[in-house]
């Protein structure tokens, strides 16, 4: 054992250690919540030991598990992820007592989808994430909640059908069940094909690329704000992780089935994804399409093929994560006792709160790839990998959408900095642990666009592949 | 393998001739007044209201209960069965399944979960 | 064979029967028809853990989950057909379903089936091999399955919330 699996025993420690301090303590909310952070942060603390852990990779449970330093940056990405959702939802009544258990349960999922080695686990940690997340999207209580929850609950249930069915071809036809055993000669061809195609499908399906997007919006429009939070950072890093770990370590054997499709399929969100977001008046579904183009920006990373392709996903990912924080933990602050937040809702918000206008510029402007964020180096990575793999097709499809999508991000900000004489509204009152999450966010926002060096080289050793090209 | 199963078979279909006989019955022997009061739903002497309109969904809180409860069940067959060739190990786990299901259930319990308002 | 047949015929016929009958009750029985004689077959390919799964949970909790939601929704109801939706959506979906069918048998036809290279495990599928493995070195996926259970328990209660009156006055905000 030797404490590979540390991060994941202490956050199923922290399900228990929260649902008890509920049970017994007088102020049941806060205790559950100071339960779950304290698991986070455990967690966060363990994976950060086991990162220099000489012994790494480690394989486990019949290679049905792999602890690699893919994996623990994965971790990292969803704990930091979970650790944003947690404060954002701070105590808060509307959420009840129950929030903390469920989110660490989701988080358990993503945890569990990082270091995927075989379809069993893959499956369990699809239905892990799923499963509280179908529970947290209608536990608003209001109905559109119910709304989004239900529209989550069918379509993923389907979608999970997909993918077992998919994963049962792939059995079928293949003979093993570990990812890493796939091999060439032993997948039969019209079986092996189909069942690749169904699971990679149902993979799409929860990350959310466009033919399978229809659930996104509604879902993301309908769920509290933590709830949306946690769903547009967590569960894309989630599905993006398992569908690089299904394609990189299995199906490297077997390129040229998928890498074509998945580039198309991404040109195609990254384009339409960001015309969809043009439209939107609603705060919450424009960064839901804006979850759509992203999540075809790190699919550009997965159909290069190559270690930078991976790399820049990666990297990516954290800051899209940073991003979507800052941009949410604002959004609440605005929306205060609502649920949702429109345009109107922002109009003159420079003279009521200029930090807090500034601070949603910053997470804005990262999203559309301004230089001196995050953003821009994101994309910069991810359209040099695109050019390594020489696919100038994805590289365009990329630019086209960043382009596109200046302009829908640019339209809050414009809302913000006009109209509104200053003196109607009070200025948004900032909670504690929002303020911080906030500030975290912006901060690693400017610092990942100045300085990206101490990230690039975790990604570096996290994404070694070198099987790659 | 199906032979084993044969006795099952016989077992059902006897259950199933047992369970016709006794409703039936009646039928058959007991002594035949149709009309007037038989036609009523409920031969209760009470004139039966309008049907139900709302069905409470603490009905369905109750099922949802039973279903996982079911699930769990459903885990412990095979290790009942073999249960000698796992030893302690096996004990322990069993354990250890039991104590994340009950904790749940203990969780429902003290949340109320249990209670028909 | 003369057992499949029989079977075949019984699960097809409960399969027909879900989709035709006009009262759902009548269609919640048909389904238990239908998945009783699949338990049956799982019995005759020995897979003694899946037959015991189906008659369990499906033909026990799911159904009467199936039965509280025919009641739920048909309480007070007449039994007029509503219209369709969509016109024409039965008979798509009809030509859809066999050409779905036809389109799968093409392909086991045209692609016949090899055995599987690697063999089965001694007691594969029966319970005492499905025994040997979940809770040995499988046990992990077991526990997860459990976690899966204590959601599902605390989805329950955060979506049906009970009302507590008596219970703890003071912290009244909590409940939404």
């Amino acid at each position: 054992m030797n404490g590979a699996l540390g991060p994941e025993y202490m956050v199923v420690l922290g399900v228990f250690a929260s649902m008890i301090a509920v049970m017994v303590s007088r102020q049941r909310t806060i205790a559950a919540y100071w339960a779950a952070l304290a698991a986070v942060v455990a967690a966060g603390i363990w994976t950060a030991a086991l990162w220099s852990s000489p012994a790494l990779p480690i394989s486990l449970y019949a290679q049905g598990v792999r602890v690699d330093l893919f994996s623990l940056a994965i971790d990292g990405l969803v704990l930091l992820a979970s650790a944003g959702a947690l404060l954002v939802g701070w105590n808060d009544a509307r959420y009840g007592a129950d929030f903390p258990a469920l989110v660490l349960l989701a988080l358990l999922g993503m945890m569990v989808l990082g270091l995927a080695n075989n379809f069993l686990v893959l499956f369990l940690g699809i239905e892990l994430l799923s499963l509280p997340l179908y529970v947290l999207a209608a536990s608003g209580g209001y109905a559109e909640s119910r709304e989004a929850g239900l529209k989550y609950l069918l379509l993923g249930a389907f979608s999970s059908g997909i993918l077992l069915f998919g994963l049962a071809l792939l059995y079928g036809a293949s003979g093993t069940m570990v990812l890493t055993q796939l091999a060439n000669s032993s997948l039969i061809l019209p079986l092996a094909g189909a069942g690749l195609a169904l699971t990679v499908v149902g993979l799409v399906f929860k990350l959310g690329i466009i033919p399978f997007h229809m659930w996104v919006p509604d879902v993301y429009e309908g769920s509290p704000l933590p709830v949306t939070t946690f769903m547009a950072f967590g569960t894309k890093v989630g599905a993006a992780a398992i569908l690089l770990r299904f394609l990189f370590y299995g199906f490297s054997v077997a390129v040229g089935w998928w890498e074509p499709a998945l580039g198309y399929l991404a040109v195609l969100t990254m384009v339409a994804g960001n015309l969809l977001a043009l439209a939107q008046k609603d705060m919450k579904r424009l960064l839901a399409y804006s979850g759509i183009a992203n999540a075809g920006y790190l699919l550009v990373g997965i159909s290069a093929h190559n270690q930078a392709g991976a790399r820049a996903m990666l990297f990516y990912l954290l800051v899209y994560g940073l991003a979507v924080l800052a941009a949410f933990s604002v959004f609440t602050m605005v929306a205060r006792e609502r649920n949702s937040v429109s345009l109107n809702d922002l109009t003159g918000l420079a003279r009521r709160s200029p930090w807090l206008t500034a601070f949603l510029a910053v997470a804005m402007l990262s999203l559309a790839g301004i230089p001196l964020t995050g953003g821009f180096v994101g994309k910069f990575y991810l359209l040099q990998a695109a050019l390594d793999a020489n696919e100038p097709g994805l590289a365009i499809g990329l630019v086209v959408g960043a382009m596109i999508g200046l302009a829908a991000y640019v339209r809050p900000l414009q809302r913000a900095f006009q109209g509104g004489d200053g003196t109607s509204e009070a200025p948004v009152r900032w909670p504690v642990a929002g303020a911080v999450v906030v500030v975290i966010a912006v901060l690693g926002t400017i610092g990942l666009g100045v300085y990206p060096a101490p990230i690039v080289h975790i990604v570096n050793h996290s994404a070694a592949f070198d099987w790659l090209r | 393998m199906i032979t084993q199963y044969g006795a099952l078979l016989i077992y059902v279909l006897v259950a199933f001739l047992v369970a016709y006989l006794v409703a039936s019955s009646s039928q058959h022997m007991g002594p035949k007044a149709p009309g007037g009061l038989k036609r009523v739903t409920y031969e209760s002497g009470i004139v039966p209201e309008a049907p139900v309109k709302y069905f409470s969904v603490r009905f369905y809180r109750v099922a949802m209960f039973f279903m996982i409860f079911d699930v769990a069940v459903m885990s412990l067959y095979p290790w009942a069965t073999s249960l000698r060739s796992l030893h302690q190990a096996g004990m322990l786990r069993v354990l250890a399944f039991l104590a994340i299901v009950g904790l749940a259930f203990f969780y429902v319990w003290n949340r109320g979960g249990f209670q028909w308002d | 064979m003369i057992a499949f047949v029989i079977l075949a015929i019984l699960a097809l016929g409960g399969g027909v029967g879900v989709v035709v009958a006009r009262q759902p009750v009548h269609s919640a029985l048909f389904l238990i028809l239908n998945i009783l004689a699949l338990a049956i077959f799982y019995i005759l390919l020995s897979a003694e853990f899946l037959a015991a799964a189906q008659v369990i949970v499906y033909a026990g909790a799911i159904m009467v989950l199936f039965l509280f939601v025919v009641t739920l929704l048909t309480a007070g109801k007449d039994d007029a057909e509503p219209q369709e939706g969509l016109a024409g959506q039965r008979l798509t979906a009809g030509i859809l379903a066999v050409l779905a069918g036809g389109g799968l048998a093409v392909l086991g036809v045209l692609y016949p089936s090899q055995s599987i290279p690697f063999g089965l495990p001694p007691n594969f599928g029966n319970l005492h091999g499905m025994g040997l493995n979940l809770w040995n070195q499988d046990f992990v996926y077991l526990a997860a399955v459990a976690l899966m259970l204590l959601t599902a328990a605390i989805g329950v209660l955060v979506l049906n919330r009970p009302q507590r009156r008596q219970h703890r006055a003071g912290v009244k905000g909590e409940d939404s």
